[in-house]
C-alpha cells in the first residue's frame, strides 16, 4: 500500500476516534516529559561544574591539589613550574565561601588566580585581563549573583568564608556576552593575593594547575606524583567533574528510575488508550486482511500508525519536558553544592533528547503491536468473523495469563530474599504479574458484586454489572489504568517518604548531640565543614548556663573518585554513629572504639571501594596521611558519595590543623537552648561571622535542605498522579461517549435519563475501585521494593513503614476524582437522544 | 472455476458438543453463475461461503479454485487470491466507519497499490450503478444500513473480480431495492463473466439466482424451481435488534 494510502487511512482513523488518540498522545508524552525532564536537569548538574573547571582550566591537563582545607604552601608552585616538561604552573585558591549585599546572600566559589593562570588561556579567565582586575583588593561577580546580592560595579560585596568576613569592592559584573554559559555559575573571581588574604590562606593555594608540553603530560604526571603524592592529589586537571559525577550519580540513579517508572506508568496509559480501540482495529485489519491485504502490509500498517503516533507524542512530550525542566525540575539539588561549585545552567545534550524520543517512540511501537498477535493465529481472519460482543469475550482472562501473574508475582517476591541486588528485575515482575493478575482478579471482583447485585435487587447496579461485563477489554483497560495509577504514585511516593523519614532521623540524631551549635554562617556550611580559628570557644567559659564547649571537626575529603563528608565529633560524645547508621559492626563497640580513637567508621560504598571490612586497617589520604582501623560500616548519612566518621582528636591530627569547624555548646539541666542563644551571640560578639543556632533550628536547616535534594521525587510523583486522574478520567469519558448508542437503548427500555446516569457512575466507581484498589496493594509491595533498592545501590539511610494511609488516599483520591470527572460526560451522554439507538458504527 | 469436493467442517460447541456445520458437501461453481445458498439460520451456509473462499480451511475434503487447493496456498498466494480475485460481502459489512462512502469503496483499490485518486475513480461509476452516487462522500456512519449494503456490494465488485461471495447481500434492503441489487449482480456476472454466489434466507433472492440449493443441518441438496418461494421463512427485511450492529 502507498505511502499517502497508509498517511489517509491514519488520519481517517485519528478523525474517528480523537479522544482515544488523543489519550494515547497524552499519555505517552506525559512518559517521554518526564524522563526527559529529568535528564535535563541530572546532566545539567554535573554539566555545569564540567563547564566551569574547563572554563578555568584552559589548556592545563593536570592539577595538584591540596587533601585540606589549609592549603599547599605556595613555595611548591615553583618547584613544580622547574620541572622538565612543564609549560606553565597556575597557582588557583578555590574556597567556598557566602558572598552578601543589600539585597541577599549566595553561597558562592572564590577563585583566586594571577596572570599565570590567565595565560592558560580558560574562556572564565579572559576576565583577569580587566582593567579593574590589575587592582589588588578587587573582586568580579557574575551579573546573576550580582543581582541577587544587590551589588553594582563600583559597590562592595561582603565575603564570609569562615574567617572574619571582609567588605570587598566589586569591580566587574561579568555578563553572558564575556563567559558565556558560565554566567550561571556560583562563582566569585579575585586576584590570588587578595584572596589568600580574605581566605586567611597567606602563603597557601589550593591547588596549582600545570599545562604540560606536548606529549610530555605522562612524564609531568609521574614527576608531580614521585614530589608530592603522599600529600597531595595528584590527577587530571577535570577532576572536580569527575567527583560531581559521582556524587549525582546515586541522586540521578534514583530519580533516573523514579522517572522511568511514572514513564512506563505514562507509556502504560497510551497503551490502554489504544486498548480501548483495538477491537475496532483488530476489525479493520481484519477487514483489509480478508480483502486480500498481505501479512506484509499489514505490519507496515501497522507501524506505520505506531510510528506517527509514537513520533507526534514524543515531540509533545520534548516540549512538555522542555517545560519542566525550565519550570519545575531547575532546582539544583542544595546539598551538593556543599561540595561543589554547580550553577545553574540549563545543558541539553543530544543524548538526553535521544533517549526520550527513541524510548517514546519506540514503546509507542511496542503497544501499538496488539492487532499484529492476529497474524500469528492459526485462524487469521477470525476477527473479522466475529461479532463485537465475542471479541470482547476472547479476551476474558486465559488461565494462562492467571499462571502467569501468579508466577511473576512470586518470582518478584523471591528477588528480595534470595536476590536482593536485582530488586530493578523485581519491580519489573511485579508490574507484569499485576497487569497478568487484574483481568482475573477483576472478573471475580464483578461475580462478587453480582451476587451482591442480586440481593440489593438494584437495577441501576444490575446494569452497572451487565456492561462491564459485556465490555471486558474496555473494563480491563480502565481498571489496569487505575492500577497501574495507584501503584505507581503509592510505589514511588512510598518509597521516597521511607527515605526522607530516614534522612529525617540522621538529621535529628546528629543535630541532638549538642544543644547550640557555633559554625561559620551560610547555607553551604550546613553540614559544619568550613574551617575557623576556635577563638571565641574561650569567651564562653563565662556565659550562665553552658555545662560544656566541645570542638566538632568536619570537612570533605576526596577518597578515590569520591568526595567523602567526614565528621569528627569530639571524643566526649557518647554517641559517634547510631545503630540506625551502622550496616556492618557492632553499634556499641564502634562508639567505644570510636571515643578511644585511632578507629574510624566508613560507609559502605567506601569501605567496598577500598576493600575493607570492620577491623582492616585503612589509610587515610589526609594532608597528613593517617592509619587507621575501620570500626564499623556505615550507610551514606544521607551524603551521596559517602562519609567517614572519626573523632575530632583524630582529625585534627590527620589533617594538621587545629582549626575547628564547629563549637558544640552543652547546657546545664534546665536551661533552655532558645534562652541561651543570645547570651552566647553576646558573648562572642558582633562580626565573627559565626551563626548561633539552637539543635532543634540546625535540624530544620537539614530538613529542608534534605527535602530540596529529594523534591525532584515529590514532583515526581505528583506529575504521575495528575497525569494518572486525567488519564482515567478521560479514558472514561471516551468510553462513555461511545455507548451512546446502548445507553439510548436503555432509555427505550424505561431508563430515565437519571438512572441512566446513575449507573454509568456506579459503572465508573465499581471498575475503578477494583483496579485502584489492585493498585494500591501491589503498591505497598512496590514500595518495599524500591526502598530496598535504595538503600542498597544508593545507601541512602531509609526506613521503612509501609504506606498503608497513602494507598487508601490514592485509592481513594484517585478513583473519586476520576469517577467525579467521568460523572460530567455520563451527565450529558445520559440526555442522548432515543434516536442514537438506532444507529450503527 | 470454483469446487468443493465432500467438504465437512465441523465446531465444538461452548458445551463441548461437536458440531457438523458443513458435512460432506460437493458442489461446482461456473462462470456467469449467480448461485444462491439458500437455508434456515444456523443451517450451515455461512460457514460454506467461508470455505468457499479459503477464510476457514475444511477439516475434510478440498475446495479447489482454477484447480488449485485453496488450503495448499502459501499465505502470500491466499492473499493475492483474494486481493486479485475474490470479492466479499459480510452479513456485519465490515465498513470503515471514518471513510466516506466511496474511500470504503475504494479501499481495496488502494490496499491493492492504487493511489486513492486512480481508486476513487475506478469506483464512482459502480456506485452510480448501485444507486448511492450521490451519497459517495458521505461518511460511512452516516449511511443507512442499506446504503451501507451497497457500498460493500460496490468494494466487493472494485477489484474486477472473478467470483463474488456474499453473506445475505440483500438482507437489509427493501424488496424493491433487493430485487434491484440482485438483478444488478445477475447482470454484472453476465456482462464479466463472474461467478457469484449468494447465502440468503430470503426465498424472493434465491428463487431470482441462475441455480438455488438447500442447505440443511450441513448437507446440501438442490431446491426445486418455486420451493424457495413457497417455503416459510422470516420477512425479507428484517430489522436489527435495537442497539446492535448492523
Amino acid at each position: 500500500m502507498r505511502l499517502r494510502n497508509l498517511l489517509f487511512l491514519y488520519s481517517r482513523r485519528v478523525l474517528t476516534h480523537p479522544l482515544q488518540e488523543l489519550l494515547a498522545v497524552l499519555g505517552i508524552a506525559v512518559g517521554v516529559a518526564l524522563v526527559f525532564a529529568v535528564q535535563v536537569a541530572n546532566t545539567s548538574v554535573a554539566g555545569s561544574v564540567s563547564q566551569l573547571v574547563h572554563g578555568v582550566s584552559g589548556a592545563a591537563s593536570l592539577q595538584v591539589a591540596a587533601r585540606g582545607p589549609e592549603g599547599l604552601d605556595d613555595g611548591v608552585v615553583g618547584t613544580i613550574a622547574r620541572l622538565p616538561g612543564v609549560r606553565i604552573a597556575a597557582p588557583v585558591i578555590e574556597v567556598r565561601a557566602t558572598v552578601s549585599g543589600p539585597r541577599g546572600a549566595r553561597g558562592v566559589t572564590v577563585l583566586g588566580g594571577d596572570r599565570r593562570l590567565v595565560s592558560l588561556n580558560g574562556p572564565l579567565l579572559k576576565q583577569f585581563a580587566l582593567p579593574g582586575l590589575r587592582l589588588p583588593q578587587a573582586i568580579a561577580l557574575p551579573q546573576p549573583v550580582a543581582h541577587a546580592i544587590g551589588v553594582p560595579i563600583g559597590g562592595e560585596a561582603t565575603i564570609a568564608t569562615g574567617a572574619e568576613p571582609v567588605r570587598a569592592p566589586v569591580l566587574g559584573v561579568l555578563g553572558r556576552d564575556q563567559i558565556g554559559s558560565l554566567v550561571a555559575s556560583p562563582i566569585v573571581l579575585a586576584p590570588l593575593d587578595y584572596a589568600q588574604r580574605f581566605a586567611d590562606l597567606r602563603g597557601r593555594v589550593s591547588s596549582v594547575l600545570v599545562e604540560a608540553a606536548p606529549g610530555a603530560e605522562a612524564s609531568v604526571r609521574a614527576s608531580l606524583v614521585r614530589l608530592l603524592g603522599d600529600r597531595a592529589n595528584v590527577g587530571s586537571s577535570d577532576r572536580e567533574a569527575q567527583l560531581v559525577r559521582q556524587a549525582t550519580s546515586p541522586n540521578n540513579q534514583s530519580t533516573a528510575l523514579f522517572a522511568a517508572i511514572s514513564g512506563v506508568v505514562g507509556l502504560l496509559f497510551a497503551f490502554n488508550a489504544m486498548l480501548l480501540t483495538v477491537p475496532e482495529r483488530r476489525r479493520f485489519i481484519a477487514a483489509l486482511r480478508t480483502e486480500g491485504l498481505g501479512d506484509g502490509t499489514v505490519v507496515r500498517l501497522v507501524l506505520f500508525d505506531g510510528l506517527v503516533l509514537g513520533v507526534v507524542a514524543s515531540l509533545v512530550g520534548l516540549v512538555l519536558g522542555d517545560q519542566l525542566s525550565r519550570h519545575v525540575f531547575h532546582a539544583t539539588p542544595g546539598y551538593l553544592s556543599f561540595a561543589f561549585p554547580i550553577g545553574g545552567q540549563r545543558i541539553v545534550d543530544w543524548q538526553s533528547v535521544a533517549i526520550a524520543f527513541g524510548g517514546g517512540v519506540l514503546a509507542t511501537l511496542v503497544a501499538a503491536l496488539r492487532p499484529l498477535s492476529d497474524l500469528a493465529s492459526r485462524r487469521p481472519l477470525d476477527s473479522a468473523l466475529r461479532t463485537e460482543d465475542r471479541e470482547e469475550d476472547a479476551t476474558i482472562p486465559s488461565r494462562w495469563a492467571l499462571g502467569g501473574g501468579l508466577l511473576l508475582t512470586a518470582a518478584a517476591a523471591a528477588i528480595p530474599l534470595f536476590a536482593p541486588g536485582a530488586m530493578i528485575v523485581g519491580i519489573a515482575l511485579l508490574v507484569g504479574g499485576m497487569l497478568l493478575l487484574t483481568p482475573r482478579l477483576l472478573a471475580a471482583a464483578l461475580a462478587v458484586a453480582d451476587v451482591l447485585a442480586r440481593r440489593v435487587r438494584s437495577a441501576v447496579l444490575l446494569v452497572s454489572l451487565g456492561e462491564l461485563r459485556s465490555s471486558t477489554t474496555r473494563s480491563l483497560a480502565l481498571a489496569v489504568t487505575g492500577a497501574l495509577a495507584v501503584f505507581g504514585s503509592v510505589a514511588v511516593e512510598g518509597s521516597h517518604l521511607d527515605l526522607q523519614r530516614g534522612l529525617d532521623r540522621d538529621a535529628h540524631h546528629l543535630n541532638a548531640q549538642a544543644d547550640i551549635w557555633i559554625a561559620p554562617a551560610g547555607d553551604d556550611n550546613t553540614l559544619a565543614t568550613t574551617p575557623f580559628r576556635p577563638t571565641v570557644a574561650a569567651r564562653l567559659s563565662s556565659v550562665p548556663g553552658i555545662a560544656a564547649v566541645r570542638d566538632y571537626r568536619g570537612g570533605f575529603l576526596d577518597v578515590g573518585d569520591r568526595r567523602v563528608w567526614v565528621l569528627a565529633p569530639p571524643r566526649a560524645d557518647p554517641t559517634p554513629v547510631f545503630a540506625s547508621q551502622v550496616v556492618d559492626g557492632d553499634v556499641a563497640t564502634a562508639q567505644r572504639r570510636l571515643r578511644a580513637g585511632g578507629w574510624v567508621a566508613v560507609s559502605q560504598a567506601i569501605a567496598s571501594d577500598l576493600h575493607v571490612r570492620v577491623g582492616d586497617p585503612v589509610t587515610l589520604p589526609t594532608a597528613v596521611p593517617t592509619r587507621l582501623r575501620v570500626a564499623a560500616v556505615l550507610t551514606n548519612l544521607g551524603w551521596t558519595s559517602g562519609a567517614i566518621v572519626l573523632n575530632a582528636t583524630d582529625y585534627a591530627h590527620a589533617w594538621g590543623s587545629d582549626a575547628v569547624s564547629a563549637i558544640q555548646v552543652l547546657l546545664d539541666p534546665g536551661t533552655a537552648a532558645a534562652a541561651a542563644v543570645p547570651r552566647v551571640r553576646a558573648a562572642i560578639g558582633p562580626g565573627s561571622g559565626l551563626l548561633v543556632q539552637t539543635a532543634a533550628e540546625r535540624e530544620a536547616r537539614f530538613r529542608t535542605l534534605s527535602r530540596q535534594g529529594l523534591d525532584r521525587l515529590t514532583q515526581i510523583s505528583t506529575l504521575l498522579l495528575v497525569a494518572a486522574a486525567l488519564a482515567l478520567a478521560a479514558a472514561m469519558g471516551g468510553v462513555v461517549w461511545s455507548r451512546r448508542p446502548r445507553l439510548a437503548t436503555l432509555k427505550l427500555s424505561g431508563f430515565s435519563d437519571g438512572a441512566v446516569w446513575r449507573a454509568l457512575v456506579v459503572e465508573s466507581a465499581i471498575v475503578l475501585g477494583i483496579g485502584c484498589s489492585i493498585g494500591a496493594v501491589f503498591g505497598l509491595c512496590g514500595q518495599f521494593m524500591l526502598t530496598r533498592w535504595l538503600q542498597r545501590s544508593t545507601g541512602f539511610p531509609t526506613s521503612y513503614s509501609a504506606a498503608g494511609w497513602l494507598a487508601l488516599a490514592t485509592f481513594v483520591g484517585v478513583s473519586f476524582v476520576a469517577v467525579m470527572i467521568a460523572a460530567l460526560p455520563g451527565w450529558i451522554a445520559a440526555r442522548v437522544p432515543l434516536t442514537t439507538s438506532f444507529q450503527q458504527d | 472455476m470454483l469446487e468443493l469436493r465432500g467438504v465437512s467442517k465441523h465446531y465444538t460447541a461452548p458445551d463441548g458438543d461437536r458440531v457438523r456445520a458443513v458435512d460432506g458437501v460437493s458442489l461446482t461453481l461456473r462462470d456467469h453463475e449467480l448461485l444462491a445458498l439458500y437455508g434456515p439460520s444456523g443451517s450451515g451456509k455461512t460457514t460454506l461461503l467461508l470455505l468457499a473462499a479459503g477464510l476457514t480451511r475444511p477439516d475434510a475434503g478440498t475446495v479447489c479454485f482454477d484447480g488449485h487447493d485453496l488450503a495448499r496456498l502459501s499465505r502470500r498466494d491466499a492473499a493475492r487470491h483474494r486481493l486479485t480475485t475474490v470479492g466479499f460481502v459480510f452479513q456485519t459489512l465490515r465498513l470503515v466507519p471514518g471513510l466516506t462512502a466511496i474511500d470504503n469503496a475504494a479501499l481495496k483499490l488502494m490496499a491493492a497499490g492504487a493511489t486513492r485518486r486512480e481508486a476513487r475513480r475506478e469506483v464512482a461509476p459502480l456506485l452510480e450503478r448501485l444507486g448511492i452516487g450521490g451519497r459517495a462522500d458521505q461518511p460511512a456512519a452516516e449511511l443507512s444500513v442499506g446504503e451501507r449494503q451497497r457500498v460493500a456490494i460496490a468494494r466487493a465488485l472494485s477489484n474486477g473480480p472473478r467470483l463474488v461471495l456474499a453473506d445475505e447481500p440483500t438482507g437489509s434492503l427493501d424488496s424493491r431495492r433487493a430485487s434491484e441489487v440482485l438483478a444488478l449482480l445477475a447482470a454484472i456476472a453476465a456482462e464479466r463473466s463472474i461467478a457469484i454466489a449468494i447465502v440468503t434466507h430470503d426465498p424472493a433472492a434465491a428463487a431470482s439466482a441462475t441455480r438455488a440449493l438447500r442447505l440443511h443441518d450441513g448437507h446440501l441438496e438442490p431446491l426445486a424451481a418455486g420451493a424457495a418461494a413457497e417455503a416459510v421463512e422470516p420477512p425479507a427485511v428484517v430489522p436489527a435488534p435495537l442497539g446492535e450492529r448492523g
